[in-house]
């Protein structure tokens, strides 16, 4: 028996100043149980994912204590970067299908863009200070320029699946960025960490948002009025040195996870992929099989990524556009779209891969949901 | 030991190193006491020969840290040492173009620089 997605909800997106994590992760929690019309009486699984600005010792634990959780069977937080809300997601789902809990909460929330940013611009040992080599872009931009080289991969390339991206979260009421760009914008800003640009990169972002987790039986016990199956999930980890540095754990993960489903990338035709910088677009797309390795940068560019695209990728805009908040964003839209009820609904998409990834492509984690 | 502060030492008497496990023979980078092939706490520091491949490269225009301000545009550049291990490193170019000229594959060669109080192991184009 599949589980199901019951219930979404997230905090406003942008800057909450003020704001702690614990506060902006319930009123994530908050409106995901008011989403599915579910008890906060009835959550017996919690599962955090780590803020990347701050460590907290015992983060969920005190999340637990801070809404009056009484009744939690399983409880824990997890450090997977990015990659960690599918990752707990899939947690949650192994854990009710084998009788440890029924209703799970999965949640996060960080406050960077008002809090810290330490973590994005850090050095991450003392000799990579010494040669300057500094924060989260420049590991990507490492990867793109591979990417370039060996494939041919251009800018106006990585420029497409920015400007596609931004044209979604323009559309989007919520989105905090809802400034589209042209190929020619793009081109004509500055490389940062060359070969990058500053829209190449994600959004800075203060926010929480939280999805529960039950059977599909307990969600019709419960009365939850959209339940969305979970079809398939998977988890992939490649050494940081990969051999082949444009291949990534994406393809594992997407192996277990299409698997699981029993379904490939032909019977998939919508995605959210998670955007934290364009390069990372066009390689999970390869690695998830919707075109060889190597094609990611032609795909974006004749397949297409936009609505009337082969596979229309990040409709609410993603990090790129919609909030940088590292990756639930892009399962909540997935749920919004299987229910039918999304700001840009794709037509007949009955199923939706979604990615999440960390530590600079290194660890993965994808999901597939259904209708 | 074969760690960081065993790794910059070497460097400061005018040495890159990487890490070869006594046990196995695995060579890598970056420093560590112990084997990522076979985990033997047995490995030494062995001097590079100093020829590498560049496998890809980057160009800041933003100092991120204070200690990269007034260095910009530099070159971090990823390269595998002929030995086998990876680091990364500063591509350093005659050009008042960084980056340019670059390319996946290039055969480079050590270069200490001297920053004063330091030494720091980089790498330049290999010409011959």
């Amino acid at each position: 028996m599949h589980s199901v997605i019951a219930g979404i909800g997230h905090t406003r997106f942008g800057a909450h100043p003020g704001r702690s994590v614990t506060s902006l992760t319930i009123e994530a929690v908050s409106a995901a149980l008011a989403d599915c019309g579910v008890e906060k009486d009835r959550v017996d699984g919690l599962f955090v994912k780590y803020p990347t600005s701050a460590f907290e010792m015992f983060h969920a634990a005190k999340l637990a204590d801070a809404m009056g959780l009484r009744d939690v069977r399983v409880c824990g937080g997890w450090d997977q970067g990015g990659a960690a809300n599918i990752s707990l997601i899939s947690f949650a789902a192994m854990a009710i299908a084998a009788g440890q809990c029924e209703v799970a909460v999965v949640c996060f929330a960080d406050n960077p863009k008002s809090g810290s940013r330490w973590a994005y611009a850090r050095a991450r040992n003392a000799s990579d200070e010494k040669y300057g080599w500094f924060g989260t872009a420049a590991h990507y931009a490492m990867f793109a320029r591979r990417h370039m080289e060996l494939y041919g991969t251009t800018f106006e390339q990585l420029g497409t699946v920015a400007v596609e991206i931004r044209k979604y979260g323009a559309r989007n009421p919520n989105a905090q960025l809802r400034k589209p760009i042209t190929l020619d914008d793009y081109m004509d800003t500055p490389l940062i960490v060359d070969p990058l640009r500053r829209d190449d990169m994600a959004l800075i972002s203060d926010g929480g948002a939280a999805v529960v987790v039950c059977s599909e039986a307990k969600a019709r016990e419960l009365g939850v009025a959209k339940p969305v199956p979970i079809l398939g999930f998977g988890q992939g980890l490649t050494l940081s040195a990969r051999d082949d540095l444009t291949t990534t754990g994406a393809r594992i993960a997407s192996e277990t996870a299409y698997r699981m489903a029993g379904l490939g990338p032909a019977d998939i035709h919508l995605a959210q992929i998670y955007d934290c910088f364009t390069p990372t677009v066009i390689a999970t797309l390869e690695d998830y099989g919707f075109c060889r390795k190597g094609e990611g940068g032609r795909f974006v560019e004749q397949e297409g990524i936009g609505l009337d695209g082969r596979l229309p990728l990040n409709t609410s805009g993603g990090l790129l556009s919609e909030t940088g908040m590292p990756g639930m964003q892009l399962v909540i839209e997935g749920v919004r779209q299987m229910r039918g009820e999304a700001n840009l609904q794709v037509k007949g998409a009955d199923k939706v891969i979604v990615s999440g990834q960390g530590g600079a492509m290194q660890t993965q984690s994808t999901l597939i949901l259904g209708r | 030991m074969t760690d960081e502060a065993g790794f910059w030492d070497r460097v400061r008497e005018g040495t890159l190193s990487f890490c070869r496990c006594r046990a196995c023979g695995h060579a890598w980078l970056p420093p560590s006491p112990e084997c990522p092939r076979c985990l033997a706490a047995d490995a030494m520091f062995e001097a590079a020969s100093g020829r590498a491949e560049l496998l890809s490269w980057v160009v800041f225009h933003k100092a991120y840290q204070d200690s990269a301000k007034g260095r910009v545009p530099y070159v971090v550049g990823l390269v595998q040492l002929a030995e086998g291990p990876r680091m990364t490193t500063n591509i350093l170019q005659d050009s008042n173009e960084p980056g340019v000229g670059l390319h996946a594959g290039q055969r480079l060669v050590l270069r200490m620089a001297d920053d004063g109080d330091m030494l720091r192991p980089c790498f330049v184009e290999h010409t011959k």
